[in-house]
């Protein structure tokens, strides 16, 4: 166990490395820069070479993401060209926001998706089975931003009942800040919802067909249910513990869609308007943290998982 | 022991077909026995031949929808064939138990073995969960695993094979079931381990009294523990009656080839065993004629023109065929 912590973090590194170097050349490959964001409209070309000189900006690339690297190592990660605010305090005061979608996304889809696929399972080829692949059909296909426009259009436009942007932290009102998450979350985790029904219904369905020991539970006089339950769920799941793990990236990502479109303060935004400044530091800490988180959750994932299924143990040879 | 007239499993032109890719598969085409308490049947037969399909349809552990079963199967006077879930469930377990081949797969990998007995259990009482446990280790104990109360606790993937069948035979007598169905109980596990298995299976038999099933394509495993033998070919049986009798006077050609393929005790070392040739016949594919004609050695021109019936000129010992091997023949 120890030793799969140790590994796991040593392969953060190599990671961390490529993903900053690649979105400290992406940023420097867009046309445009943060002088022109910083002075505006009435930038001459004198004052954004002050600018620029300022900045630093006037090095080579390779010696500014050294200089980034190594004071990044020493624990700074610099202040934001624009604001002059500090990178980690601009970041961290963010963090609640983007947490809650996408722990929010994470319960929402898993609730929805378990009942769906145990029903579907249950009484496969019938018609709940079918309307339930057709809804899951329809979380995967459709665009999490087309599906936020509509939720937006449907229940705040139209029926009022959900704030169409904006966000109330907890501290204020729980009940407002449930409610200006409601449909951000709900835009989101549909295609999880729907990844995680499908993948769960047919890998119960491939253990009921083949696995004989499902047909010695049957043998034993236990109920569909109980088999369902207690043996195939159970032994499915941990095969979904590692897809949501995986998977945890791609989750981070859509928030940075969702946050845009609902106008909420979270990491995902700043991260939007900080390529649009060209805001180099604020870019690759964020770029830096969200690394760091994505490994640990698979980190989380997978000794979950060894943690639960007795078949795996890592590091330990008594099995 | 004296045979009692005690029948626990009356089986009457047992039908199944199973639906797969591209149609029906006629598996089981019209089995018939009768099977006493305390006494064991032996169905042999090659894969493919029906044998398993036999066993699993007896428990109705096909899915409706994915099998057509027709005949009748009554257990302890009561018609069970295609009757519904919560008959099915009691028959289950509580009439009868099973033990499969492979108990590396048949056992649930992530759930402790106790548990696993626990829930045979108390699916057909209401008994507490710590009374049901305490029957577990009992059981445990009875089918001769050591330390029971700390085994209980192991998962199966931290017990050996033979240990593992053993436990799957726990669970298959939890409930006391009067019919023990047994599908090639000891083909995974190692040869001293199957003498061990065979013989657990034996005492258990005469401990509750049970009707045993014994599935096997193994001839010389058949003859040394089954009173009587039905050899089972393309979905029906095909020789059938008590086993020193098929043994000493094979009527079918097709039992003796199952027998001169097995090693005898006067075999002489070095010699080539003999080999039946050609496969068993699809069942999508049958033609009027006997299924067996294509690999007999003793066929005849009339051999294909109908399928022969299983008759028997004493009631004990049938066959089915149109030009048995007379006993002085043999």
């Amino acid at each position: 166990m120890f030793g799969l912590i140790i590994r796991r973090l040593g392969q953060t590194i190599p990671v961390l490395i490529g993903a900053s170097i690649l979105s400290f050349l992406l940023l420097n490959l867009l046309p445009g820069n943060v002088a022109m964001a910083i002075l505006g409209a009435n930038a001459t070309p004198s004052s954004i070479k002050i600018v620029n000189s300022e900045l630093n900006l006037n090095h080579p690339i390779v010696q500014r993401y050294l200089e980034w690297v190594w004071s990044a190592l020493h624990g700074n990660l610099g202040t934001s060209f624009v604001t002059r605010e500090s990178v980690v305090s601009t970041v961290f005061a963010r963090v609640p926001v983007s947490f809650e979608l996408v722990v929010g996304t994470l319960i929402v889809a898993l609730v929805f998706a378990v009942p769906t696929a145990l029903i579907t399972t249950k009484w496969r080829g019938g018609i709940v089975d079918r309307v339930g692949t057709l809804v899951t059909v329809v979380g995967l296909s459709v665009p999490n931003f087309v599906l936020a426009l509509v939720l937006v259009l449907a229940f705040s436009v139209k029926l009022h009942l959900f704030p169409a942007s904006g966000f109330i932290p907890m501290s204020q009102s729980i009940s407002g800040n449930l409610s200006s998450v409601a449909l951000p979350i709900f835009a989101m985790s549909l295609v999880f919802f729907g990844t995680y029904a499908r993948l769960l219904r047919s890998d119960m369905l491939q253990q009921l067909d083949s696995e004989e020991y499902v047909t010695l539970a049957r043998a034993k006089g236990l109920s569909e249910w109980r088999i369902l339950i207690r043996h195939v769920f159970k032994n499915s799941s941990f095969g979904l513990i590692v897809v949501a793990g995986t998977n945890f990236g791609q989750l981070v990502g859509t928030t940075v869609v969702i946050e845009t479109i609902f106008a909420l303060p979270g990491i995902g935004q700043l991260l939007i308007t900080s390529i649009g400044n060209r805001d180099a530091p604020t870019v690759q800490g964020i770029v830096l943290i969200l690394g760091i988180v994505v490994v640990f959750a698979n980190l989380f994932s997978d000794l979950l998982y060894s943690s639960i299924d007795p078949r795996v143990h890592y590091g330990n040879a008594d099995s | 022991m004296k045979p009692q007239n005690d029948v626990a499993l009356r089986v009457h032109d047992l039908k199944v077909a199973l639906k797969v890719p591209g149609g029906m598969l006629p598996a089981v085409r019209g089995v018939s026995f009768e099977l006493e308490r305390g006494r064991t049947l032996g169905i042999v037969g090659e894969s493919g031949s029906g044998k398993s399909v036999t066993a699993r349809a007896l428990m109705g552990l096909f899915p409706k929808g994915r099998s057509i079963m027709s005949g009748s199967v009554e257990i302890g006077g009561r018609e069970i064939l295609n009757s519904d879930a919560r008959v099915i469930r009691h028959v289950r377990g509580e009439e009868m138990g099973m033990v499969f081949q492979d108990p590396t797969r048949s056992l649930n990998p992530t759930m402790r073995v106790g548990t696993q007995i626990v829930e045979a259990i108390r699916a057909h009482s209401d008994i507490s969960r710590s009374a049901a446990r305490n029957r577990a280790v009992e059981l445990l104990s009875m089918v001769g695993i050591p330390h029971a109360r700390e085994r209980a606790h192991a998962y199966p993937h931290q017990l050996s094979g033979g240990m593992r069948q053993r436990i799957v035979l726990a669970i298959a007598i939890s409930c006391q079931p009067s019919i023990l169905i047994a599908d090639e109980p000891t083909t995974a596990l190692d040869v001293t381990t199957q003498l061990q298995i065979m013989e657990l299976i034996g005492r258990l038999q005469d401990e509750y009294q049970m009707a045993l099933i014994l599935i096997t394509h193994d001839m010389d495993l058949a003859s040394s523990y089954v009173d009587d033998v039905a050899v089972m070919y393309a979905g029906r049986i095909v020789e059938r009656g008590p086993v020193r009798k098929v043994l000493s006077s094979v009527r079918m050609p097709y039992t003796k080839g199952l027998l001169d393929a097995t090693l005898q005790d006067d075999t002489p070392p070095h010699s080539h065993l003999y080999v039946l040739p050609g496969r068993p016949p699809d069942p999508r594919s049958l033609t009027a004629g006997c299924p067996f004609a294509p690999r007999c050695d003793r066929v005849k021109e009339s051999c294909f023109q109908h399928e022969p019936e299983l008759l028997s000129n004493d009631d004990e010992h049938a066959s089915a065929c149109w030009f048995p091997i007379e006993e002085e023949s043999v």
